[in-house]
């Protein structure tokens, strides 16, 4: 609706409540503040249609308004431009320093800017230490960071490493988990009622000199995995406060997810058997990079008793026979669809090579063997609508439910929709996530290697 | 009295940096083709339906045309219902 009025033309959103506040905020974002929008009563995705048709019909009377009336000295195009303020530390006061803590800290929840859990002050020396971490200039610009479009320079990363617990060194890795972010994340990203998260891949030899867990429980809580907390905690608190990603605004999350609030690891090279994740992609193994996947769900693939490949990828295949995403499967003519990452362990990693299979093999096998009936595709929403599926999947609009339902269809449409990383101990407990096919790896650069440890 | 002196986590938004006026609105909606952008979620064509078919009693002459496209909708796809249309109507179901 901002494209078209952007453009010249008038346009009116229908939200239902509940969303009148993220609509409202995206606006402000695109350039619009003020935005009308017609409010429904409830959300339109659960409703027969003679209920959505009644609602609607009490917004007649605001979408003629909101179409042929301007709102007083908003009409005639054109933009304006206003002044951004000085970065002004602000002041907490106490009795003593915890209770200044405590009051800034209840600041800023309240605010929108922090996770929940408590945070360490952003006091302007600790963030003047955290910016020793990156040649780059405080005020360089890294990108425009979606959905709010805030201005992500060096040093609002910065301020929020510091929140989350980073040391100096950490700073590269989360400009370059934001510009992964920025590679492929477009207007609305990660708005959505999904409870989608980012997940942070760190790959090369700083993952060992960081000390990021890439063994046992990397993803989990505790002194092993502090260094991945804090990453991933801050980039949270990142797509909170310059993305503007944040629960009931422009984050719509229906449920939420723990992944949310932080979900960082190092791949396991020295217990990989394969060339590591980065090198797949191109990168100089003994260069350093961040990854940052997009992904719902988590299905732990347990096999301790099968010591073939077939065996335990038929275990994969079994445990992940479902589209990754509800809108996953039949891409788009966009490019668009989803796939797996897959967290392969050691032990699984170690019998797959060596019987000789290669991240590509594995990948066809679990591809070919991974396969659902149409009609389980199209009750999911998929393979469904003209408007939104790829043309070579449109075959399947017009058929019958009983072709469907003996029609097997992979569950991602590619095997290169798999992404493999070996991470974990040793056991035969590899884990699944569905992700996005839409990801990044950028290199960490500009690192000073102050505050490694 | 202890006193933090911290600094600002929330970044500036571009989009209040840089504010785009609303667009000018027509008198009527006589003779206006009504673009309705539906991005595929349940419910939001329905809606954008009814509420089409209300207008077309108000006013005269008025077309309906229906788009579809995928979340976030491509550019291409937006220019053309832009060069094919008056006013717009969205609807995401939500």
């Amino acid at each position: 609706m901002v494209f078209m009025e952007k453009a010249g033309k008038p346009a009116v959103a229908i939200v239902s409540a509940g969303f009148e506040e993220d609509a409202a905020i995206t606006g402000r974002v695109l350039g619009m503040p003020g935005l009308r929008f017609l409010t429904v009563p409830h959300v339109l995705t659960g409703l027969p249609d003679e209920q959505i048709e009644h609602e609607i019909e009490g917004t007649l009377s605001s979408a003629i308004e909101f179409l042929t009336q301007a709102v007083a000295g908003t009409s005639g195009g054109g933009h304006s431009v206003q002044a951004v303020g000085q970065q002004v530390a602000e002041s907490f006061r106490g009795g003593d320093e915890p209770d200044a803590w405590r009051r800034m800290t209840a600041a800023f929840l309240e605010r929108g800017w922090s996770d929940g859990f408590p945070i360490i002050p952003p006091t302007p020396e600790r963030v003047t230490t955290m910016l020793g971490g990156t040649s780059l200039a405080p005020d360089y610009v890294v990108g425009i960071l979606p959905p709010g479009n805030g201005i992500a320079t060096v040093e609002k990363i910065a301020i929020n490493c510091v929140m989350a617990g980073c040391r100096p060194a950490h700073l590269p890795v989360m400009i370059a988990g934001v510009e992964s972010i920025l590679a492929h994340a477009g207007p609305g990203y990660d708005m959505s009622t999904t409870c989608a998260a980012p997940l942070m891949l760190v790959n090369g030899p700083i993952v060992r000199e960081l000390g990021i867990n890439s063994g046992r429980c990397a993803l989990g809580p505790g002194a092993q995995s502090a260094t991945n907390i804090a990453l991933g905690r801050a980039l949270r608190l990142i797509k909170m406060n310059i993305g503007f990603n944040r629960p009931g605004l422009m984050d719509m999350d229906t449920i939420g997810s723990p992944t949310k609030f932080s979900l960082c690891l190092g791949e396991n090279e020295a217990a990989s058997p394969w060339e590591p994740f980065h090198a797949e992609m191109g990168f100089d193994p003994r260069h350093s990079t961040v990854t940052v996947f997009d992904i719902v769900n988590q299905k732990e693939l347990a096999d301790m008793y099968n010591t073939t490949p077939e065996g335990i990828l038929d275990t994969f295949a079994f445990l992940t026979s479902v589209s990754p995403m509800h809108y996953g499967y039949y891409g788009s003519n966009e490019g668009g669809g989803s796939g797996y990452l897959i967290l392969v362990s050691p032990e699984h990693a170690s019998i797959l090579a060596r019987h000789g299979w290669s991240k590509d093999s594995t990948k066809k096998y679990v591809w070919q063997r991974a396969r659902i009936p149409a009609s389980r595709h199209s009750n999911q929403n998929q393979l469904r609508h003209a408007g939104v599926i790829a043309n070579h999947w449109k075959k399947f609009l017009k058929q019958p439910s009983a072709v469907l339902d003996k029609t097997l269809l992979p569950v991602v449409e590619t095997p290169d929709l798999y992404n493999l990383v070996v991470v974990g101990g040793q056991a035969g407990k590899s884990l699944a996530f569905s992700s996005s096919n839409k990801f990044a790896v950028i290199e960490i650069k500009n690192r000073t290697g102050l505050g490694a440890t | 009295m202890v006193e933090i002196k911290v600094l600002r986590p929330e970044a500036v938004s571009q989009g209040d940096l840089k504010t785009f006026s609303q667009a000018p609105r027509p008198t009527t909606l006589d003779g206006k083709r009504i673009g309705l952008l539906w991005n595929d979620k349940r419910g939001g064509d329905v809606a954008l339906r009814r509420l089409g078919q209300l207008l077309q009693q108000r006013y005269r002459d008025v077309q309906l045309v229906p788009y579809q496209g995928p979340r976030g909708y491509p550019k291409a796809l937006l220019e053309k219902a832009f060069r094919e249309c008056d006013v717009f109507m969205g609807a995401t179901g939500d």
